[in-house]
């Protein structure tokens, strides 16, 4: 559902004034090192209100992500912007001044700054500058290892249709009989969520909602002003002690509240609270789950949030979580557009070669240029890091799930096209849209969010696809096999055969096999 | 390793000997008695021996070693030189079932799995002229082994247990030291080959190990003369 756009005289002049505006809050967020706008309220707040399975779902996604990430990004009125003006990634081989000054000279850049978590410099640049020319120039100088625009990443399900369905994907990979020999691992092991965030925690947090339009062209929705937005750990995820080292590289503080519902219906397809006789089940549902916001959503936007989802934002996150305690990473994120994404590569690698298993959706172009998921197509040259395509319910290729010989192994995410929008998603609780995506309503309706409400939403993308290798990959921790290659191996071996006999761009290795693989080898069977 | 100490030990029980033989032989031949009974002797045994497999890698990583100790008996049936043997031997130990890398590296799944391993044997052989004054019996035979082998692990369902019997053979050598008129004790080296009988599946497939014979040590407890 897009929002109307249809104009009112009488707020010709008003529309103006905010346009400006809103023309002025992207070049605050370049910078990308400024400090939280918002203000945490409460610690506290009303337990969330779970009000079941959504009756209709048809507001899901009103938005085309890949336009508001356009918007986000673009300063110059560029609507195919995918990277961020102002500024750009760039390592150095050491760390020397004379090199920075010269690399700042040659290319006309203002300042370094080096984030935390990090490895890599932000280098300003001239809000007029192609971070990509500069990039390029840049690469070309010998005291530089990469360089790269922030290109932005988001999140990878695909828009669909609202209807309400049963859980089909456990099933489809045999859990009931791999729940038997692991019964959802336990808090030993830890899974951090790098996405739009995780409702795990009750809070009231004020915001300073700017205004906005959600397209070029599009209706300007007013300014909200100061306003306090409710919280609430979703219900059925779990106690508040399951949730470790919460980060929010987004909002540069430890508040990664998910003002999206992404992250969460993810989260939960990792780790939901299962046999509590409520709600739906996940993959390892006693593992303890690290929130890390990387990716920012249109509330993130309207609210004005200091970063946004760049490589450089989602870097961050990875070593992070691998700094901090986790054993698995999920990226149910990433981007179909740009270069090449060395400081997540980068990244990952870091967090490999630490001990954790990464997972990454492969993509949802496939059913359009089937670009590939440059945030993960880097995959296949790491033993410890997948990128995982989607099946539907008839275990083939999901209709969107992207192809490629980065594709290493697929899992349920959905397939709503060919199994219908009940039976065909992937069920898991989020924030209720309907209170939550106020933008999707005409402007005259428009008004502050509540993240307190929860409903049960199909979804479908392998955005919904890689939690479940992520859990997989935390039960077989759990069962022992602790080494990041090992686990992406025993996957592999496992794993059964889709489509082309042997490895193919659809599936990679194949479906994956938890029961079979938790099992293991015996002597001779 | 105690077992072949033991086997050292009655092997060494038999040095005194060459003084009697010495004797003997200065005995006339027409006087010497046969160096074994012409009549049918038949023979009950018992035996334990220590076993080294021949799908080494594969037994560790799922028993934690590659050996394993069996016990058994049988019959051993004797007239003049020649003997045929039937025994039956048990192998059982407990493990866990793993994940093997394509490096070889074993990850133990903490899933308990029972290995029984139960050789019928029925060998044939010879045994040659007595040693140390007819103390002690060198022997060599050859033999067919059925072998039926038995796997079955926790959450096993239809299928995922073996129970199965395969052909193969074995190559037995040794001597048997003549403790008393009715008792003796024989120490074996056994080389046992049933190929193609793994290889297929599991642990032995990643390691590419096909067979679930190997070289044994054994003694054998006989009662007979």
């Amino acid at each position: 559902m897009t929002p109307s756009t249809r104009r009112r005289p009488a707020s010709a002049i008003l529309a103006a004034g905010v346009l400006a505006l809103t023309v002025a809050v992207p070049s605050g967020r370049q910078a990308g090192i400024e400090s939280a706008a918002r203000v945490l309220l409460e610690e506290a707040a009303l337990p969330g209100i779970d009000r079941g399975l959504a009756p209709d779902i048809g507001a899901l996604d009103p938005v085309d992500r890949s336009s508001r990430a356009a918007l986000v990004a673009d300063a110059s009125g560029e609507p195919r912007a995918v990277y961020a003006r102002g500024s750009v990634i760039v390592k150095f081989r050491d760390d020397t001044i004379a090199p920075r000054q010269a690399a700042l000279a040659a290319v006309g850049g203002e300042r370094l700054a080096k984030p935390s978590w990090a490895d890599f410099e932000l280098m300003a640049i001239p809000g007029s500058a192609d971070p990509a020319a500069v990039a390029a120039a840049l690469e070309g100088r010998p005291d530089v290892e990469y360089a790269q625009p922030r290109y932005r990443n988001h999140a990878m399900f695909t828009p669909t249709d609202p209807f309400y369905s049963l859980q089909w994907n456990f099933p489809a990979i045999d859990m009931e009989r791999a729940w038997d020999i692991n019964a959802g691992a336990s808090s030993n092991v830890t899974v951090a969520v790098l996405d739009s965030g995780v409702a795990f925690r009750d809070s009231v947090v004020r915001y300073r909602g700017t205004a906005f339009r959600l397209e070029a062209g599009g209706p300007i929705y007013p300014a909200l002003g100061l306003v306090d937005v409710p919280f609430a750990a979703a219900p059925d995820l779990g106690p508040a002690a399951r949730f470790v080292s919460p980060r929010d590289f987004v909002w540069n503080d430890d508040l990664p509240l998910d003002l999206d519902g992404h992250g969460t219906h993810v989260a939960g397809t990792i780790g939901q609270a299962t046999n509590n006789g409520i709600g739906v089940a996940g993959m390892a549902f006693n593992v303890r789950i690290m929130p890390v916001k990387v990716i920012d959503e249109v509330w993130d936007f309207i609210f004005d949030s200091p970063n946004f989802g760049s490589d450089d934002t989602v870097a961050q996150g990875i070593r992070y979580a691998a700094d901090n305690g986790a054993h698995v990473i999920n990226m149910s994120i990433g981007r179909e557009t740009g270069g090449a994404a060395p400081a997540i590569e980068s990244a990952v690698r870091y967090a490999v070669s630490k001990g954790v298993f990464v997972v990454i959706s492969a993509g949802n172009d496939g059913n359009g240029q089937n670009r590939a998921n440059r945030a993960g197509d880097f995959t296949g040259s790491i033993d410890g890091a997948v990128s995982v395509g989607a099946v539907g319910r008839t275990l083939d290729r999901a209709y969107y799930s992207t192809t490629g010989n980065y594709v290493e192994l697929s899992a349920p995410g959905g397939d709503q096209r060919l199994s219908g929008p009940r039976e065909g998603g992937i069920l898991q609780q989020m924030v209720d849209q309907d209170l939550a995506i106020t933008f999707s309503q005409a402007p005259a309706l428009f008004r502050a969010p509540r993240f307190d409400v929860f409903q049960y939403y199909f979804l479908q993308g392998t955005s919904m696809a890689a939690p479940h290798v992520s859990g997989f990959a935390a039960l077989l921790r759990q069962q022992g096999i602790t080494n990041p290659a090992a686990i992406e191996a025993a996957m592999k071996q496992f794993a059964t055969d889709r489509g082309t006999p042997g490895r193919d761009d659809a599936h990679g290795a194949g479906l994956i096999n938890p029961r079979a693989t938790l099992r293991g080898l015996g002597l001779a069977r | 390793m105690r077992t072949v100490l033991l086997a050292l030990a009655l092997l060494g029980a038999a040095l005194p000997a060459p003084a009697a033989a010495q004797t003997s032989a200065r005995r006339p031949a027409a006087r010497q008695a046969p160096a074994y009974p012409d009549r049918l002797q038949i023979r009950p045994f018992v035996s334990a021996g220590t076993t080294w497999f021949t799908a080494s890698k594969t037994f560790k990583a799922v028993l934690g070693s590659g050996q394993g100790q069996d016990f058994g008996g049988g019959l051993n049936l004797t007239q003049g030189p020649a003997w045929i043997e039937v025994s039956a031997r048990r192998f059982s130990k407990s493990g866990e079932r793993v994940f093997v890398t394509t490096g070889g590296q074993v990850f133990p799944l903490g899933i308990d799995t029972d290995i029984t391993m139960t050789p019928l044997e029925v060998a044939a052989g010879w045994r040659f002229r007595p040693l140390f004054g007819a103390r002690v019996r060198p022997q060599l035979g050859v033999g067919y082994t059925r072998l039926r082998y038995e796997e079955s692990a926790a959450f096993a369902q239809d299928g995922d247990d073996v129970n199965e019997s395969f052909n193969g053979f074995h190559v037995v050598g040794g001597a048997e030291v003549r403790l008393h008129r009715w008792v003796g004790v024989a120490g074996e080296v056994v080389w046992t080959s049933v190929a193609d009988a793994i290889g297929k599946g599991g642990a032995s497939q990643a390691f590419d190990e096909d067979n679930l014979g190997g070289t044994s040590l054994r003694v054998k407890l006989v009662i007979g003369r």
